[in-house]
């Protein structure tokens, strides 16, 4: 193995390092616990799995999926403007917050 | 001299600030038509005006004077108060004074209430309406607070906590103002409450008394609750009671049970789904009449009780009239709360059998039978019931009711609640909780009702539910709102559409009428929102998808209008 590896290696190994660490992070969340948690908390503005025309709550399923911090904290903090929503950080945890984002990845096709 | 009349008037304890009025003035709102002091346009809340300036003959020269912009997307369901001039409404975050001959804003009075509140309001982020008395206005928080604002400069004078978000408590209702207190109900039957209604001192917002809807252990009525079901068994209080100063008795609706599967709470439950005839001193229920004992269906009897006198049976009788959200239209001897008249008005009903005129209870159907034994079914009216908050008007001119009806089904099946702090307490499958309405027919109807048989003399249907309040004139007028936007005014005698006007929103606020200057004026709310707007697009249903294309088209915008006659 060349130097040159070596040094790839080294450089590479805390960024795998890191990547171990937050992948479980956005990768914790279960879908299905992000079901039921839908189901207690959400589905009585945005709808049975998801399904809403937009009216009252944002159609979740054109949330993007690219953007789980955007997600988490429109969540915790709530949303103003036309479809204002409540906070809801004092009650949902972290984890919690991981395991919805799960959900909401699905479109509600779980 | 001023000086000394000044303080006679503050010896004699009269009110000295501008533009006050009395309880006298209150007391006399149906005969003066140049105000609208109270919720109903009189404490009776016939929200019946004897105006007659704009009648069937000349109603199509109606045309709007001005617009106010409320600068809110919530839904408009308040009443506005007239007096002197000025026009005070709410919103759920404001409370503007107007000037009534030009449409501009005198004051405003925002309010701020935690971001969280909206979580425990099911049905409408709004405000009905306010009161008043000696130059003070009184109305409600989202969040639980009783406040008073000077109707002179807009500034609050006092604030009152009368219930918690924390327990799922909310408020959206007009106070009502009687001689002994300032009454308030409270909202939040699908949030694990035990509904109350509490009195307050006009001057400086003391707690005066409180009445809990559900008995507490060693009261009577508490044994109607197994266990400690009666600590989150709804009975909310959430709309307006009217007031009969003669009997001095107080007439305020109670509404469902919590959680709606009945299952987890057999007994009657006191007092749920009832009208309670108070007294104002001391909020002491002097009688009740339950209309849906251990109610599943969510058949909140909260909406007005109108308080009219009626020849029944050859003799003249002080009636209470109640279109009950269960499907059948009530009179009540308002002296006793003897059943009078119990009929059917919607045309789709399976959950009971009929009253008893005897008991006066429901004869549980066949239907109910199975739901209680856990099976799925698809109840009529649903949980919007047959009528839903919106006040019905009454024509002493013509004797009919007038009110906007549903008939709309739903899917129930109940499963085991869970009581979660900011959530549904309800105990029914919400997947299940689909929207049925009839092919081929309407869903919604305008209806002029026989108070003593419950059938319409007339009715015209709607394509969208009506969701807005009716007003009956002594110029043989119906007024009422489509959620489509349009104001309409119908012929009183046969249902005839002879007006309309699109107010550019949805109407589900509540009509009056009032002269200024000898001039009579309607003005009404626009501004959709409110339960049906929230859930009907969101559970969809059978026969439903076309409606929620229409219903959802419609777009927010809170205003009020006012209208006269062109000269």
């Amino acid at each position: 193995m060349s130097a040159r590896w070596i040094n790839r290696l080294c450089l590479a190994g805390p960024l795998l390092a890191v990547m171990a660490l937050l992948a479980p992070a956005s990768a914790a969340g279960s879908a299905e616990t992000g079901r039921e948690l839908y189901n207690t908390y959400c589905v009585i503005c945005h709808g049975p799995n998801m399904v809403n025309s937009g009216a009252r709550a944002f159609d979740l399923r054109k949330f993007p999926l690219g953007a789980r911090s955007r997600f988490i904290k429109s969540v915790k903090d709530g949303k103003k403007g036309r479809n204002e929503m409540p906070p809801w950080g004092d009650i949902l945890t972290k984890e919690e917050l991981d395991h919805l984002w799960a959900y909401t990845k699905t479109r509600g096709k779980l | 001299m001023l000086k000394r009349v000044l303080c006679a008037a503050v010896i004699a304890g009269m009110p000295v600030v501008a533009g006050a009025q009395t309880i006298d003035d209150l007391k006399n709102d149906v005969a003066t038509t140049d105000s609208v002091l109270t919720l109903g346009m009189g404490w009776d809340q016939t929200r019946y005006s004897a105006l007659e300036q704009i009648n069937a003959d000349n109603v199509g020269r109606l045309v709007p004077v001005w617009n106010y912009s409320l600068g809110d997307n919530r839904g408009q369901e308040s009443q506005p108060i007239v007096h002197k001039g000025v026009m005070y409404v709410t919103t759920h975050d404001a409370t503007h004074a107007i000037d009534v001959k030009t449409g501009r804003n005198i004051w405003v009075n925002q309010i701020e209430y935690p971001p969280e509140t909206p979580r425990i309001v099911c049905c409408g982020i709004v405000n009905r309406g306010a009161a008043i008395l000696d130059g003070r206005l009184f109305r409600v928080t989202l969040d639980g607070n009783v406040i008073a604002i000077s109707t002179e400069t807009g500034e609050e004078l006092w604030r009152s906590a009368a219930a918690s978000i924390d327990d799922g408590y909310s408020m959206t209702l007009a106070p009502l103002v009687t001689p002994a207190a300032v009454i308030t109900g409270v909202s939040g039957g699908e949030y694990g409450t035990r509904g109350f209604i509490d009195g307050w001192e006009p001057t400086t917002g003391r707690h005066l008394w409180r009445k809990y809807v559900i008995p507490g252990p060693g009261e009577k009525g508490n044994e109607t609750w197994p266990g400690d079901t009666w600590k989150h068994g709804g009975a909310p209080t959430w709309i307006t009671g009217s007031y009969d100063p003669e009997l001095n008795l107080v007439y305020w609706g109670t509404g469902n049970g919590g959680p709606w599967n009945a299952e987890f709470r057999k007994g009657d439950n006191l007092y749920i789904t009832s009208t309670l005839a108070m007294r104002p001193e001391t909020g002491e229920i002097v009688w009740h009449y339950q209309y849906s004992p251990n109610d599943p269906y969510d058949y909140d009897e909260v909406g007005e009780n109108i308080l009219v006198d009626l020849e029944i049976d050859g003799k003249k009788r002080k009636a209470l009239i109640h279109v009950a959200r269960n499907g059948y239209l009530y009179v009540l001897d308002r002296t006793n709360g003897e059943l009078l008249r119990a009929n059917q008005y919607v045309k789709h009903l399976n959950w009971a059998d009929g009253i008893d005129m005897k008991t006066g209870r429901p004869i549980d159907s066949e239907i109910t039978k199975k739901m209680r034994a856990g099976e799925e079914i698809v109840v009529w009216p649903g949980a919007f019931g047959g009528k839903n908050w919106f006040p019905a008007s009454y024509s002493p001119k013509t004797g009919l009711v007038y009110s906007n009806t549903l008939e709309i089904g739903m899917g129930y099946k109940p499963v085991e609640p869970k009581l979660v702090k900011g959530t549904f307490y309800v105990g029914i499958d919400m997947s299940k909780a689909l929207f049925y309405l009839k092919e081929g027919e309407k869903h919604s109807y305008l209806r002029g009702m026989d108070p003593l048989t419950g059938k319409a003399k007339w009715e015209v249907g709607f394509d969208v539910a009506n969701w807005g309040g009716t007003m009956a004139t002594g110029g043989g007028l119906v007024f009422t709102g489509a959620q489509t936007g349009e104001f309409m005014a119908f012929d009183a005698e046969n249902g005839k559409k002879l007006w309309q006007f699109q107010t550019g929103s949805g109407i589900i606020g509540q009509p009056v009428t009032y002269t200024i200057d000898g001039v009579q004026y309607v003005t009404v709310a626009s501004g959709i929102g409110g339960a049906y707007r929230n859930y009907f697009p969101l559970l969809g249903g059978v026969n439903a998808p076309e409606v929620v294309e229409k219903l959802t088209k419609v777009q927010p915008g809170g205003s009020f209008w006012t209208f006269a006659l062109l000269k």
